[in-house]
């Protein structure tokens, strides 16, 4: 008979779609949302009527089974479990654009829904306890109908077999959260019995299991889902399909007849969670979130510590089972939607209006639990009206609670308070509730770092990707620039330090050739330091890149680094290590050899008037015998490049004279001297080319021959250009766009717009100093 | 007066964090967070008053007497004076800014002045975080008039002048015995190698001592009673203190508490004359000394080494032999070391020599291996807290370690491997120490040992995690230090945990309790091991 029924709907059900369709103008999305609205309808109508199930009896297929024979048992659990996943699958399908449901349709939907119309009887049955018509079971066959042309629908019009490999992958990977969760309470002991009677609270095994698995649900949903932190909708599908499914397993202990007593609606804590999840998913409520978010998750975490279930129950009770379905999702679900930013993170007011609710509902549960208990003693909603807690407090709360009770009747109700009790029960989840402010506080916070982190290695390995692609190698070390062998090439290279506006450097181009020393010349504050840190490695340029030898600073920075010494304006020494130990640690680090190191050691020692002191401890040394370790230091593996910050300061006129010289003999050697200095006779008479920063920018570069042919001295020319307002006197502040900032690219693959900022400002400024 | 102000003020921005109040926000959470802190002191002290009141400890009178309390004053009075012997010494002689501060055009006295006055301002700031609250939680036990908790902060305020005084006269013969140290650290490092063999001797003494059967229901009478001959002793002996205590707390009279006793406004003026007794002895000797020797310069000739050979080794294993080298010249660091691997062995011998003179249950007995692993793992860590340090120590030669052609994590890894190595050697010695006294089983043993092991490696990664990511200026002395604050947070939660987790697995009765500690402890060092690789590659160039 209930064959015949399901028949007649699946011969109705397409002429109302057709209809239906050609009626409102041949939009098929809305048509398919009415289908899965009256879908979801039939749903909820068919569970509610239902008053039993047989299945809940049902232990490891055997015990109970009211069907003939053990398949039929476990085919008719197998089916009710995936009916409840493929349901939530298609109401949720038309109000989402996304492959993965859609795929889901055409296979898992159909395959459930055919199985369903080959164990449609059986179905039923477990649901009445009889094989003829009944109410539950004509809303079954509606339900299997629609389910089962819906989805023949979507195979027919989505390319019937055709899944794409990735679309296959990602439907596996989700196909155990689609399945887990949407398990009714019922079912694990119907299949695999109830584990005995093990300890289930005061954190045995049992109870610890649950707990574990909770956090791994949160942990592991929170990364899965991370992956697509930027498709917010993709991520409030996936939450909204886990919210529904769980609300079905709850639901399914409530039926109608359930329903009219109202000591048993659904009014304790975590309860509520059950059904505000999917409201708050479906529509934007901020208030009930936060609500959530602040209270039910405190709730189902203490729930989850003290269980109110007996203790002696297996691991699959259905109880049990529902329990922490129940707990679980409403302590993780509200965390798991925060920190995916489906809601922003609450500020004070949020949780300000969060107490107020909870005000409200503690008010409304101590009234409702007052009233009630006229007619059911166990009423006992938020626990705030029995013992319970109470009791696991110990006696002083016991007293606490009956030493102070206020009661009054009206019109024959009598109407019991404990006012003392209750009122610190509120104060300390109040309190508690301004932990969890904290709690999240320190949650986001960490978030953030790691999420910053993320971001940055992503950058990382997109500059490596982009050399990769560049010099077309394999390994990032193996690129080089032929172009900039036997060069130091500066490459629009702009520096902000931290969150400030200005740039210290901006777009400062350099190049370098072999043989030459070059002078970078610049007042104090003028960013020559900036600059030189951005070379060595020692600051990131924000933007531009830094070739030293063909090798980029940045990506390839062990490769970059091997190429230049560095002494630095203020010497850095390990005060505890002799010299000699400094010396040869130096030359461990860049592989020289036992002959090199020791003739280079003997020749610097020596010109250096150091040999005596040179197995001394560092701490033991004045200013200029440590400046002399740090020029040692930077010449001991014969760098391609040698870059000196102010390195004369300190040393006695010898040793001046003596570094002046293995600063021409380097270059001579074919090596570069990067040479920065306030002294300017010294840079007169050593470099061949130079160049003046000021304020962050380039603002001339010459040759000393240039100078001579204009009768120019090296000091005139300097004090010309920094006394010359006009030049170079723009402040370097940039308005950075929050978009570049907020999505850092890859430096080889930068934004055009900040591409084209850069271009313009540097244009500008440029045709402006041509004016003058 | 001018000049003295601004000198005091230049001093004490130094000296103590003032950064708070340039926000009002600040300001109300550093006013919270110091309320917060004064009432969990109190707290903690009552705690622990209510226990040895419940217990009738010291008295069968259900009280805390005087006596106790002298008892206490004494122990801090002695602790204050050392503290300020050495800070003082520190603060008149060894002060890097004497050489500056000396330049500047204000007489010398008003120099000397600045600088007691700041390092008094320091030690009220210290007694507002210990010393009051304790007497706090005292007047709270002992249901103390209001007037009390005014009178003691005012009064302990202007006590505070008498150790600092008093170290200012003593801290000349230091300064010199410091000057020696660093002329001759070895001498230091022998001298701390006599007192911990002393300490050794006299706790193998100690532990010979102990009993084979303690019972302490059994024995409480002749306890209790060695108790009070001992306050009846100290309140004899030390009168001095236990007069200044009174003169405090008041006295108790029956029930009735007096405050202010006949002797009261004797004992203040004894006080205040005693207080200007040694600012004039300070005046004579500390000043003129103070005005000398802080321009004296701490170099000594060099004298001529020995030559060595010039040395070739592979980049990392040169970082590693160079590191630890710098640490091991550090006599500090080695000192801290030596008495860890010496000290720990014994008190977790100590501690077993107690434990099996008295007969436990089960539950005592897993209480007794958690203890172990507790008192382990807390003088391990804390053994390691330097590594909080590790980066900043090197000032800036930590930044110039940008420069070295090394993958970001094998630049910082060598700074670890003398803790690592210790920290082994630590762990071998005290466990081996405890396994003896225990009956374990040998892989039970075996898993144990690596388990305290990992997570002292997990504290010492943590630790560098948390200086490498915040370095710190460790030449400024305004803040604490909030490395090693972090670092000292961690190894007290890394211990409790451990110790929590253990004894409930151990009482819960669960099988292979000690593998999977294990495994959890090594999933969590190789998830720290891969985070420090990680934050060090993305966020080394960025520091």
């Amino acid at each position: 008979m209930n064959y015949i029924i399901f028949g007649c709907f699946l011969v109705v059900i397409p002429i109302l779609f057709f209809s239906l369709k050609k009626f409102i103008s041949k939009k098929i999305n809305l048509v398919l949302k009415i289908f899965s609205l009256f879908l979801a309808v039939c749903f909820f109508i068919r569970n509610f009527a239902t008053d039993s199930n047989l299945l809940e009896n049902v232990v490891g297929l055997s015990y109970q089974n009211p069907f003939s024979s053990t398949f039929l048992a476990f085919m008719v659990s197998i089916l009710v479990w995936l009916t409840v996943a493929s349901t939530v699958i298609l109401c949720i399908l038309p109000f989402f654009e996304y492959k993965i449901l859609r795929n889901y349709a055409k296979t898992f939907c159909l395959v459930v829904s055919v199985l369903d119309i080959a164990f449609l009887g059986p179905i039923i049955y477990s649901f009445t306890g009889s094989y003829d018509i009944s109410l539950c079971g004509a809303f079954l066959s509606i339900e299997v109908a629609v389910s089962f042309l819906y989805a023949l629908y979507m195979f027919a019009t989505e390319h019937f077999f055709k899944i794409p490999k990735k679309e296959l992958l990602e439907m596996a990977i989700a196909l155990p959260i689609v399945l887990i969760l949407s398990v009714p309470p019922y079912v694990p002991q119907a299949l695999f019995g109830n584990f005995g009677t093990m300890g289930m609270k005061d954190l045995a095994l049992c109870h610890r299991i649950y707990l574990y698995l909770t956090f791994i649900f949160l942990i592991g949903m929170y990364f899965l889902l991370k992956r697509k932190s930027k498709d917010k909708e993709y991520i409030r599908m996936v939450l909204l399909y886990i919210s529904l499914v769980t609300l079905v397993s709850y639901c399914f202990d409530y039926d109608f007849d359930r329903f009219i007593e109202p000591t048993r609606w659904p009014l304790h804590l975590c309860n509520t969670a059950m059904f505000i999840l999917p409201i708050c998913l479906i529509f934007k409520l901020d208030k009930l979130f936060y609500f959530t978010l602040f209270i039910n998750v405190l709730g189902a975490f203490l729930a989850m510590l003290m269980p109110n279930y007996q203790d002696a129950s297996g691991f699959f009770t259905p109880a049990i089972v529902r329990f922490w379905i129940n707990h679980s999702m409403a302590f993780s679900m509200p965390v798991l939607i925060i920190l995916l930013r489906i809601y922003e993170r609450p500020r004070l007011r949020e949780f300000k209006y969060s107490m107020i609710g909870f005000l409200l509902y503690f008010i409304l549960v101590l009234f409702i639990n007052a009233w009630f208990t006229n007619y059911d003693i166990d009423v006992d909603f938020f626990f705030v009206n029995s013992d319970f807690i109470a009791d696991k407090l110990g006696v002083w709360a016991e007293n606490l609670r009956l030493n102070y009770v206020w009661s009054f009747t009206i019109n024959g109700l009598t109407f019991t308070f404990y006012p003392l009790y209750q009122f610190l029960f509120f104060l300390v989840y109040v309190v508690l509730g301004l932990g969890m402010w904290f709690l999240y506080a320190f949650l986001f916070q960490i978030q953030d770092f790691y999420l910053k982190l993320e971001e940055k290695n992503r950058k990382i390995k997109l500059d490596e990707q982009a050399l990769c692609l560049r010099y077309n190698v394999k390994g990032v070390y193996e690129a080089m620039n032929k172009e900039s062998v036997n060069k130091l090439c500066v490459n629009g290279v702009s520096k902000q330090y931290g969150n400030s506006k200005n740039y210290s450097a901006f777009n400062v181009n350099l190049q370098v050739q072999a043989g030459e020393i070059f002078g970078f010349l610049g007042p104090n504050g003028a960013g020559k330091s900036t600059i030189i840190k951005c070379i060595v490695g020692m600051q990131p340029a924000t933007y531009g890149n830094i070739e030293i030898n063909g090798y980029d600073i940045e990506t390839q920075p062990q490769k970059a680094k091997e190429q230049f010494g560095f002494v630095p304006d203020h010497y850095a020494l390990y005060e505890n290590l002799t010299g000699r130990e400094f010396i040869n640690y130096i030359a461990d680090l860049y592989g020289v050899s036992k002959e090199e190191r020791e003739e280079r050691i003997s020749k610097y020692t020596k010109i250096l008037a150091l040999t005596d002191a040179f197995d001394n401890k560092i701490k033991t040394y004045s200013h200029g015998m440590k400046q002399k370790i740090a020029i040692i230091s930077a010449l001991v593996h014969n760098p391609k490049l040698w870059i000196l910050d102010e390195p004369l300061t300190g040393l006695d006129p010898n040793s001046i004279f003596q570094v002046k010289e293995c600063m021409k003999e380097h270059a001579q050697n074919g090596n570069i001297v990067f040479f920065s200095s306030h002294i300017i006779d010294i840079v007169e008479k050593l470099c061949d080319r130079i160049s003046i920063i000021k304020k962050g920018q380039i603002v001339a570069s010459t040759t000393l021959e240039e100078l001579k042919d204009k009768n120019m001295t090296l000091e005139e020319f300097y004090l010309s250009i920094i006394n010359d307002d006009s030049i170079g006197n723009k402040p370097v502040r940039v308005e950075v766009k929050k978009k570049v900032k907020e999505k850092p690219k890859s430096r080889f693959f930068k934004t055009k717009e900040k591409e084209l900022e850069i271009e313009k400002y540097t244009k500008n400024e440029f045709e402006t100093r041509k004016k003058k | 007066m001018n000049k003295l102000k601004t000198l005091f003020l230049m001093q004490v921005k130094e000296k103590i964090d003032f950064s708070f109040l340039k926000s009002k926000k600040q300001i109300i959470f550093k006013v919270i967070f110091s309320i917060f802190g004064f009432a969990l002191i109190t707290a903690l002290s009552y705690l622990v008053m209510f226990l040895c009141q419940f217990l009738n400890l010291f008295s069968a009178l259900n009280r805390i007497p005087m006596t106790v309390m002298g008892v206490v004053f004494f122990v801090m009075f002695v602790l204050n004076l050392l503290t300020c012997m050495v800070g003082l010494s520190k603060t008149l002689y060894f002060s890097k800014d004497n050489q500056i501060l000396i330049t500047y055009p204000v007489n010398a006295n008003a120099l000397f002045l600045s600088k007691m006055l700041v390092y008094y301002i320091y030690e009220v700031k210290k007694n507002f975080s210990f010393i009051i609250p304790v007497f706090f939680a005292y007047g709270l036990i002992s249901s103390m008039p209001f007037l009390y908790f005014l009178w003691f902060p005012l009064m302990i305020t202007i006590f505070t002048l008498v150790p600092i005084l008093l170290g200012a006269l003593l801290s000349f013969p230091i300064y010199f015995i410091l000057r020696f140290f660093q002329r001759f650290p070895i001498v230091k490092v022998v001298l701390t190698l006599i007192l911990v063999a002393g300490i050794v001797t006299a706790v193998v003494f100690a532990i010979n001592a102990i009993p084979e059967d303690i019972n302490l229901i059994r024995s409480w009478g002749v306890i209790s009673q060695a108790i009070r001959n001992f306050l009846s002793f100290f309140a004899d002996k030390f009168f001095v203190f236990y007069a200044i205590t009174i003169f405090l707390c008041g006295r108790f009279e029956g029930i009735n508490h007096i405050l202010f006793t006949e002797y009261s406004w004797i004992v203040l003026l004894i006080m205040l004359g005693t207080i200007l007794v040694l600012v004039g002895l300070n005046y004579l000797i500390s000043r003129p000394l103070y005005l000398k020797m802080s321009v004296k310069q701490f170099e000594f000739s060099i004298i001529k080494p020995k030559v060595h050979q010039n040395l070739v080794r592979k980049k990392f294993w040169s970082s590693c032999v160079n590191e630890t080298k710098k640490t091991l010249r550090d006599t500090n660091i080695l000192s801290t070391t030596l008495a860890t691997l010496i000290i720990t062995p014994i008190c977790i011998l100590l501690l077993n020599s107690i434990y099996s003179a008295i007969n436990t249950r089960l539950m005592g007995d897993y209480l007794a291996i958690s203890f172990n692993v507790l008192i382990i793992l807390l003088f391990t860590l804390a053994h390691n807290i330097n590594v909080s340090n590790i980066y900043s120590k090197d000032g800036g030669a930590m930044m110039q370690n940008k420069l070295k052609p090394m993958s970001p994590t094998k630049v910082l890894t060598p700074y670890l491997v003398y803790n690592l190595v210790t920290t082994t050697l630590i762990l071998v010695a005290s466990v081996s120490v405890f396994l003896v006294n225990t009956d374990l089983a040998v892989l039970d043993s075996i898993l144990l040992f690596f388990t305290l092991l990992f997570l002292s490696y997990i504290h010492i990664i943590c630790s560098a995690e948390i200086d490498f990511l915040h370095p710190r200026d460790l030449k400024s002395q305004a803040n604490i230090n909030q490395n090693e604050v972090k670092s000292s947070i961690l190894t007290f939660a890394i211990s409790l945990i451990f110790f929590g987790v253990l004894f409930f697995f151990l009482l819960d009765g669960l099988n292979g309790v000690y593998l999977k500690l294990f495994c959890v402890v090594t999933l969590v060092l190789i998830l720290r091991c891969w985070l420090f690789h990680y934050k060090a590659r993305v966020l080394f160039k960025e520091i």
